[in-house]
């Protein structure tokens, strides 16, 4: 029927074509037939999705309510994983610097990536290679990067501590090695490795403003740093929450930069959730525990998930 | 004055944050190719003789059947078969749902879209549970195609994005010339998408080249490990031979970014066009 609507606003638009389309039948044929192809192609998108997607979270959330150690059946014990989590106090622990670690980084992407893409707009040379070197960081294996920089943090040794040293500000700074500060140096390369691709999406949305608009500025005589925070902030607001939301997200979630750099140590201080329940799953074997704790993760994405949909969406009105 | 004084600070930022990106990779090509003593003695020297054994060390490191060469073979079965099947499932899909009316088509969008929201923590466990029932643990194809599915939601939203601006007059001048759907798609469709099919597929292959949270419990075997988790037994040991690690942080980290170099084009294309997914 949509098919038949279509001709019709067809129509409208070039008179002659579409009679001829209709009276050969064929613009029908086009969308007719590809709907039973479209459901073919579909079916297994479907069946997969709920394979690999579904049914896995669903056996994640019966998991949650059980005691299993890795082999035979499940054994029911009601809500007890979650009483046992909350009263946890690693558990309590893991989720706060789980959100700081994913709040920090997040901001501290799209406040970077903005600023330079802001820069790189603003017609500083060599536009183009910037796009590309500038994502050389998200390319690059995780694993790889990580081991590179904890490496480098490394007191007397590692290439950072080696190049502060040089410039005076001391090159015996342990911070992996101490439960208070090993977060600041995973912070820092969760940061640097997720910039690239924000940069690219924002500076997308950046060149997506009107000349017009811009050059309407430069006449009424508006400087760089008034247009930054009068016009094209407030155009990109939407996309930088967007960003946002989606990089709080990937990084809560983010195990492997964690992981290579100091599998959650020292003294578990920087076991975000993602390892926590890793470590409870794969070296305690307990199953059971470790869904409840994915399952908590991912209550609290969701939730933050749609209140970033929900904002950049308002933003947007 | 104070124009110029902004363009030179933004100018500052820029040049800075490209040093910060770029120094790491010199770095790690530096000390690759450095004899260790020397990585030591002075490391931030430029002039010395090259230990190319470094590499030759960092190769056939690791126990038996778990060598970087295995990892790399294993790398390239998996990234490969999550490209087959993400692309091979997603791309026909995307191109044919363009054709569904309206409703049907918000509701497959609003499923699709579901999908890529869930979180990997949710579903590692699961995978482990299921992989070990049906034999598939440590089998680098076998965690290919969990890879491969997981990219689908997305596959699927930026191809369609791309098919439904697909200019309408080439498949109707297909059809009169009597194709058949299906060849349609096959001969005037995918021809014309190949860039676009090429971005997406460097994004899955970004991902599953470098994510070991879900690999790490499905390839658990040393001889089924990909780079990504076999390079983990090179973490956390800085204090015997770092020419070597540095030599494997070379040969694991390179290759990415020089076929990124090649395809930087369609990679920002990618992004760009479809903006915002994983």
């Amino acid at each position: 029927m949509t098919s038949l609507k279509e001709v019709q606003s067809k129509e409208s638009q070039h008179p002659k074509q579409g009679r001829v389309f209709r009276s050969k039948k064929k613009k029908i044929g086009l969308d007719g037939t590809n709907i039973r192809s479209a459901k073919f192609a579909l079916i297994p998108v479907f069946v997969l999705l709920f394979l690999f997607l579904g049914l896995p979270v669903i056996n994640s959330i019966q998991l949650s309510f059980s005691r299993w150690g890795g082999l035979g059946p499940l054994e029911p014990v009601g809500f007890q994983n979650y009483t046992d989590l909350f009263a946890d106090e690693q558990m309590r622990y893991s989720s706060r610097i789980t959100v700081l670690y994913a709040f920090s980084v997040a901001i501290g992407v799209v406040a970077i990536a903005t600023v330079l893409a802001a820069a790189v707009s603003a017609s500083v040379r060599g536009h183009k290679i910037y796009k590309v070197i500038w994502f050389f960081p998200g390319i690059a294996p995780p694993t790889a990067v990580a081991i590179f920089w904890s490496s480098g943090f490394q007191p007397e040794t590692g290439i950072v501590n080696t190049i502060l040293g040089k410039i005076g500000l001391g090159g015996d700074h342990a911070w992996l090695a101490s439960s208070e500060t090993a977060l600041y140096p995973v912070i820092f390369v969760g940061i640097w490795s997720a910039v690239g691709f924000a940069f690219l999406v924002i500076l997308g949305a950046i060149e997506q403003i009107p000349i017009s608009v811009r050059e309407a500025a430069t006449v009424d005589g508006a400087n760089i740093r008034q247009q930054f925070f009068k016009i094209t902030l407030p155009l990109i607001r939407p996309v930088m929450l967007i960003m946002l939301t989606l990089q709080i997200i990937w990084t809560f979630n983010g195990f492997t930069v964690v992981w290579a750099m100091t599998t959650g140590g020292p003294a578990d201080s920087t076991s975000i959730l993602p390892i926590l329940a890793y470590k409870e799953a794969f070296r305690f074997g307990r199953f059971g525990t470790a869904a409840a704790m994915a399952v908590i993760a991912g209550i609290f994405l969701m939730i933050i998930g749609s209140i970033g949909i929900r904002l950049s969406r308002s933003e947007q009105r | 004055m104070p124009r110029v004084l902004g363009k030179f600070f933004s100018n500052l930022g820029v040049l800075g944050w490209t040093a910060l990106v770029l120094l790491p990779f010199f770095f790690i090509m530096l000390f690759g190719t450095k004899p260790t003593s020397q990585i030591y003695a002075n490391p931030l020297g430029v002039i010395y003789s090259p230990a190319w054994s470094n590499f030759s060390n960092a190769w056939n490191a690791g126990a038996g059947d778990s060598t970087m060469g295995v990892w790399f073979i294993n790398t390239f079965l998996l990234v490969g078969t999550a490209l087959v099947v993400s692309l091979g499932v997603a791309v026909p899909a995307a191109y044919f749902t363009i054709f569904l009316p309206p409703k049907a088509n918000r509701r497959v969008m609003v499923t699709v879209l579901a999908g890529t929201v869930v979180p990997a923590i949710l579903l590692v466990i699961p995978f482990f549970k299921a992989y070990n029932q049906f034999g598939m643990l440590n089998k680098p194809i076998a965690a290919g195609v969990a890879y491969g599915v997981l990219a689908i939601p997305t596959t699927f939203l930026l191809m369609n994005r791309f098919f439904v601006d697909f200019p309408r007059e080439i498949l109707e001048a297909g059809l009169l010339d009597g194709l058949s759907n299906l060849r349609i798609f096959r001969r005037l469709v995918l021809p014309l998408s190949v860039g676009q099919i090429v971005s997406v597929g460097i994004l899955t292959l970004i991902w599953a080249w470098g994510d070991s949270q879900i690999a790490i419990v499905l390839l658990q075997s040393q001889e089924s490990q990909p780079i990504s988790v076999g390079m983990l037994s090179f973490a956390g040991d800085f204090t015997t031979d770092l020419g070597t690690t540095f030599a494997g942080l070379s040969i694991a980290a390179i290759p990415p970014v020089i076929l990124y170099i090649i395809l930087s084009k369609y990679v920002t294309k990618g992004i760009a066009l479809g903006g915002i997914s994983k």
